[in-house]
């Protein structure tokens, strides 16, 4: 088998994981299977002997478009286990939809071995809901009149993006002057003392499952944005989760993450270190650290994702699968900022003008 | 635009009003108007890259030393009117 595709245990027909439910649904006979009635049934297994891989696209690559909409320079193809049809898509897609037949696939090869999750957190929130909150986000005061989110909002996708989550200490130093001051009043001069102090602190402090997006196709700003995911909903990976949706693993490695888990870590291990200074100012002279990361973990988290353009510019959305916290950046009209910013400002100017 | 001012720098000469006074009205609904901008975009702005792992600590940080020395006091006078 190519590829793997969830059957109904009742009538055969494909199934989906259903965010709403949490459990697996025949999109024919509506029955409802948990991952027990699954694995009891042996279809969460992947035999990897018999497991087909991809093959590569022959001639220029730049000269197919995936199917499945994902965007790539590097394209290979599958073939769908259902009706046959050839899926061209990205190397790194690890589950998608196929076209021709709409019935969720699973390129299983991309979820064995070296790049098998150790967790993921199943979607939470259904593509219905996600669509009425993509209309709801998109209302602000500066959107343009014609973006048109009705006529976009079908493009929404759940995709499950690859994290690395790092665990591990920092420890650092900070010597800083730490100035307290008082202000009084001496005769016709107002006085201000300061004084000053040499503070020194060292200490450490853990941190646990710090997330960094292993996609390079997926905006790190957005996935930063759709933080924080609740780790407590965290299942050991089972490839059943991925039936319905898009799922990517990682193409870049936990070496050439860290830097992004570091920059965070080291941050926020300053602030914290500079809160134990109790002064009304604190200038940091020296801050020495170190980062020591003990366990790294790679999970796949959920996402809707939304990618549309307007008058020739690209925007991403993102919605939290989990959370359904929405982020994006939206189109600005700027006669309406000049409108909602000038007319208040000028009817300001004018009553000023006469009150004071 | 210039017209505009004029009208504006006219009328309040004739409402005795000094130039302060609509330095001082430009100035202020200027800022008005500047906060109204930031508030309005960044309710449309909503991307921001991650600089700190706050969220994720877990457990606090524990100090293995400090201290704290007096060196100097420094102070500065202000005349008030």
């Amino acid at each position: 088998m190519a590829n793997v595709i969830y059957k109904c245990l009742t009538c055969g027909g494909d199934l989906q994981f259903s965010a709403e439910t949490q459990n697996w649904t025949c999109k024919y006979c509506d029955d409802v299977f948990t991952l027990a009635d699954l694995d009891a049934a042996g279809q969460n297994q992947i035999d990897e002997q018999k497991m087909d891989t991809h093959t590569e696209l022959e001639g220029d690559k730049s000269q197919y478009q995936s199917t499945d909409g994902t965007i790539s320079k590097d394209l290979v193809q599958y073939k769908c286990s259902h009706c046959g049809a050839e899926i061209i898509t990205d190397r790194a897609t690890a589950a998608t939809i196929c076209v021709y037949c709409s019935n969720p696939v699973i390129m299983s090869e991309q979820v064995v071995g070296g790049f098998s999750p150790d967790y993921v957190i199943p979607f939470r929130i259904d593509k219905s809901k996600v669509m009425d909150s993509f209309k709801a986000f998109s209302k602000k005061p500066l959107t343009p009149k014609d973006f048109d989110c009705d006529a976009v909002v079908d493009k929404l996708q759940g995709v499950y993006i690859p994290f690395w989550l790092y665990s591990g200490t920092m420890s650092g130093s900070i010597t800083c002057d730490g100035i307290n001051k008082r202000t009084y009043r001496s005769g016709d001069y107002r006085v201000t003392e300061s004084k000053h102090h040499n503070v020194f602190r060292d200490g450490f402090l853990s941190f646990e499952k710090v997330p960094v997006d292993a996609s390079s196709k997926t905006d790190d700003d957005a996935m930063d944005s759709i933080e924080p995911y609740d780790f407590g909903a965290m299942v050991p990976f089972n490839i059943g989760y991925l039936a319905g949706y898009l799922a990517e693993r990682y193409d870049q490695d936990q070496e050439s993450c860290i830097p992004r888990a570091n920059d965070r870590i080291i941050n926020t291990g300053r602030d914290e270190l500079i809160k134990t200074c109790h002064y009304d100012d604190v200038e940091v002279k020296q801050f020495n650290h170190d980062v020591d990361i003990k366990k790294t973990e790679y999970a796949l988290m959920p996402a809707w994702l939304l990618y549309t353009k307007y008058k020739d510019k690209d925007y991403l959305f993102a919605m939290n699968g989990q959370t359904g916290k929405f982020i994006g950046n939206l189109p600005i009209s700027y006669p309406k900022l000049a409108l909602f910013t000038g007319v208040p400002s000028i009817l300001l100017f004018i009553l000023l003008l006469f009150l004071l | 635009m210039f017209s505009v001012l004029n009208i504006i720098y006219l009328a309040g000469i004739e409402a005795m009003m000094s130039i302060e006074t609509i330095f001082m009205s430009f100035g202020i609904s200027l800022v008005v108007g500047i906060i109204i901008a930031v508030s309005l975009l960044s309710q449309s702005r909503t991307k921001i890259k991650a600089s700190k792992a706050d969220k994720y600590i877990s457990s606090s940080l524990k100090l293995t030393q400090s201290s704290d020395v007096y060196t100097h006091t420094t102070t500065t006078k202000h005349k008030v009117n």
